[in-house]
């Protein structure tokens, strides 16, 4: 065959494989960029809004921002949480710059776990890392992402589940994720003891900082000046894992709350027991929309107040 | 500007719809593919383009002094590898020559703060700086020993030295072999088209769904993630890094042969299947072609070579392998790594085990051998320190654990190190049996390979990494 005839069947041949492999091996969506998207997007988006979520995991999987506002009409909402994401001067000023200029509700809501204190959190490799994408990269992953979507990844174990008609399992863990920053998850074998055990070793020489606690008590007293209303409570999750959270990393609840009390702003008690965790650390989906209810119901009960 | 990435896909398309008009003419050509070439490489940071143009200064200029004062021939030969093995050492070498120094200071209880003084612009490692320095080194070398002519039209010099298809990660290109390419229009035929085509899916296909596909298995394993230990273990991961450095390079070298096919030039193959190589000496005419040739032909022969006997041919060779190494990385583990070959080297050539072994039948037992051999250097060349590669080495040969629960938590991962090493099989009894390339030609298999490669690399794409070669 020539090859001028070789390149030009190239293409109908390309595609004709490129359609088949479509049609019989149904991809999965690729979880790696669908996660991407999700992160690139709270860190880049150039929304802003009237309450903004912030804390790690316990809060990004915690906290739905539909359901927070379910009870506040024209309110906006969205969920900054970040993996093991500590409260220092960069968090603040990128949950600050979220917040709609001209909102007469605004709110900052703080979810304040042990870990996001401790020095290792204060780092905030996670927010950085997304912070430092490149415009090009943010580009690529929010705008193209359609085109990828349609382009998903088949993995071998997906073509040999095919081919032996077997659906098996690649995890246990459901993810949703929300365009709003929350984390629907679950997990099909739950098992309370899975972040106790990873939790015994975490607060080695990675106490809860006293310097932290009173640069978020300086930070809070800021912006309540400013007159936004700061709300912040413990984000539940065992009460195994808070006895051993209370044991291991110096946190002090009672002094805390007070601190944020004294700075000008809120506490929200918040009881473990009635939230149902998946893997001792992190809510139940059902348990998230539980508990966003109720921080709704809280914070329209705050506004109403100070009014 | 990577190739795997939509950036290159809209580079690559607006550079093709444009050569057309310009490659015409000598000046337009030479100016648009300076300067398409100058924005492929100033994508990474627009800084390193002052490098590269002014190393590239320094060896334009020079080339033309040695032929026209050839009494100060040596001067100006000296003035261009100060200039860029200068520029090398500063921003490859300063350190990892500072850490040396402050050891041997530590050794004497002498404070000494040199890696800490080092200026900042000069930690910062340009991509590509290895590739370009030595083929630029190449240039003047070449004047200089009267085997080439200097160019007088600096475009024309420019577009040998930065064109973009090897311009980061090579092949090394000889000045003689591509100046004169340069010189006319090139027409492309349609075969050199479709190969070029061929040659950029297969690269991609090595890329993309062989080596990226790879990587996350040998980086857990780098990095202590996976927690696994025990000899089958261990032999993997190093059996998948020797797949993915090679598919990985291979790959970038094919891509960067098929846009310069597509273009009308011819690139020198840079990789011809390596790991089928029955002797190390082989392994080294094999892999990474265009930096073997140009290490013994600028190095290992000005040296001496073999002509000064067998021990100084040994004792050149190590040289050799030892700089080959250090041109890797600036890192005790590479100069180890090219040890650990000279050492080999020295081993085949002093009992010719591996020859004998072929010569008796057994050529696929020199095979392995020699693979083995290849791999355990690979340890050295991938683990951050050699204390790690140690570590590794002692896993390698530790009996006690035969563990191989790791197969199922990598299972997609090991699915490529296999679809590579079956490819590798094929080829071997592709070249061994002419009957069998008599029928691929005959019903044209070759499209559906092509379109293969691509429907994979879209399907099967691994996570998006640089080519490893770029650090170097």
């Amino acid at each position: 065959m020539a090859p001028k005839l070789k390149i030009i069947l190239l293409t109908p041949i390309t595609l004709i494989l490129i359609l088949a492999i479509k049609l019989f091996i149904p991809a999965k969506e690729n979880v790696k960029t669908k996660q991407e998207y999700f992160w690139t997007l709270k860190t880049h988006t150039p929304d802003k809004f009237d309450i903004i979520v912030m804390g790690d995991s316990r809060i990004y999987r915690g906290i739905s921002p539909e359901d927070l506002t379910k009870k506040l009409p024209k309110t906006s909402a969205v969920n900054l949480g970040f993996s093991s994401a500590g409260f220092n001067d960069l968090y603040f000023s990128f949950a600050e710059e979220k917040l709609k200029k001209e909102s007469k509700t605004k709110v900052i809501l703080l979810g304040i776990s042990p870990h996001s204190l401790t020095p290792s959190a204060l780092k905030n490799e996670e927010l950085k890392s997304y912070l430092n994408k490149s415009k090009t990269d943010v580009f690529k992953i929010t705008k193209l992402a359609n085109i990828y979507k349609t382009l998903n990844i088949i993995t071998p174990s997906q073509i040999s589940n095919n081919l032996t008609n077997t659906n098996k399992p690649y995890t246990n863990y459901n993810q949703e994720f929300y365009t709003n920053g929350w984390v629907k998850s679950s997990n099909k074998n739950p098992n309370i003891n899975i972040a106790l055990y990873k939790y015994q070793n975490i607060f080695n020489d990675n106490k809860v900082s006293e310097e932290a606690i009173n640069n978020l008590s300086d930070q809070i007293n800021k912006w309540t000046k400013k007159g936004i209303k700061v709300i912040c409570f413990r984000p539940p999750s065992t009460v195994e894992m808070e006895q051993l959270e209370d044991s291991l990393s110096g946190y002090n609840e009672v002094e805390i709350s007070q601190k944020i009390i004294t700075n000008g702003g809120y506490w929200i008690n918040i009881n473990s027991k009635n939230y149902v965790s998946y893997d001792g650390s992190h809510l139940h989906y059902q348990s998230a929309i539980k508990l966003s209810k109720k921080l709704g119901l809280d914070i329209e009960r705050i506004i109403k107040q100070a009014k | 500007m990577i190739f795997n990435s939509i950036e290159f896909l809209i580079f690559g398309l607006l550079f093709f719809v444009a050569w057309p008009y310009f490659k015409k003419q000598n000046q337009r050509r030479w100016f648009f593919l300076t300067s398409m070439s100058f924005i492929f490489y100033g994508w990474w940071d627009w800084r390193f383009l002052f490098l590269i143009i002014g190393s590239g200064l320094i060896d334009y200029f020079c080339g033309i002094a040695i032929t026209k004062y050839p009494l100060k021939k040596r001067l100006y030969l000296i003035i261009s590898l100060i200039g860029n093995l200068g520029s090398l050492s500063i921003f490859k070498y300063s350190t990892f020559f500072a850490n040396i120094a402050d050891d041997i200071c530590q050794w004497f209880n002498i404070s000494s703060h040199f890696s800490t003084s080092i200026p900042e612009f000069a930690i910062i490692l340009p991509v590509g700086i290895s590739f370009y320095t030595f083929q630029s080194l190449s240039y003047t070398i070449d004047i200089y020993r009267g085997r080439l002519k200097p160019t007088n039209q600096i475009f024309h010099f420019f577009s040998y030295l930065s064109m973009f298809p090897q311009l980061v990660a090579g092949p090394i290109i000889r000045a003689r072999d591509l100046l004169a390419q340069l010189q006319t229009d090139r027409i492309a035929s349609p075969l050199q088209k479709w190969n070029g085509i061929k040659l950029i899916a297969f690269g991609l296909f090595q890329k993309v769904v062989l080596a990226d596909n790879l990587s996350y298995f040998i980086d857990s394993a780098f990095e202590g993630k996976g927690n696994i230990s025990g000899l089958p273990y261990w032999w993997t991961v190093t059996i998948a890094f020797a797949f993915q450095i090679y598919c990985d390079f291979s790959g970038y070298s094919l891509i960067a042969r098929g846009l310069a096919k597509y273009m009308g030039y011819h690139f020198k193959m840079n990789f011809n299947h390596p790991y089928l190589a029955k002797n190390l000496k082989m392994f080294w005419e094999r892999w990474h072609i265009s930096l073997s040739t140009w290490f013994r032909d600028y190095v290992y022969i000005p040296l001496g070579g073999s002509a000064k006997g067998f021990f100084y041919g040994i004792v050149f060779m190590c040289i050799t392998m030892i700089l080959s190494g250090l041109w890797h990385g600036a890192n005790y583990t590479f100069i180890i790594w090219g040890g650990l070959h000279a050492l080999f080297l020295t081993i085949e050539r002093l009992t010719k085990l591996k020859r004998r072994i072929t010569n008796f039948g057994f050529g696929s037992l020199a095979i392995v051998i020699t693979f083995i051999q290849v791999c355990i250097g690979w340890v050295y060349f991938r683990a951050s320190n050699y204390h790690q590669a140690n570590d590794i080495i002692a896993q390698l040969f530790n009996f006690s654990d035969m563990s191989l629960n790791f197969i199922s938590t990598y299972f997609d991962n090991l699915f490529y190190l296999w679809l590579a090493i079956i490819i590798e099989i094929c080829i071997s009894i592709r070249r061994k049996y002419s009957s069998i390339y008599t029928l691929y030609k005959k019903y044209n298999l070759d499209i559906i390979m092509v379109a293969l490669a691509i429907a994979m690399s879209i399907f099967m794409r691994g996570e998006g990494k640089q080519f490893i070669y770029f650090q170097f």
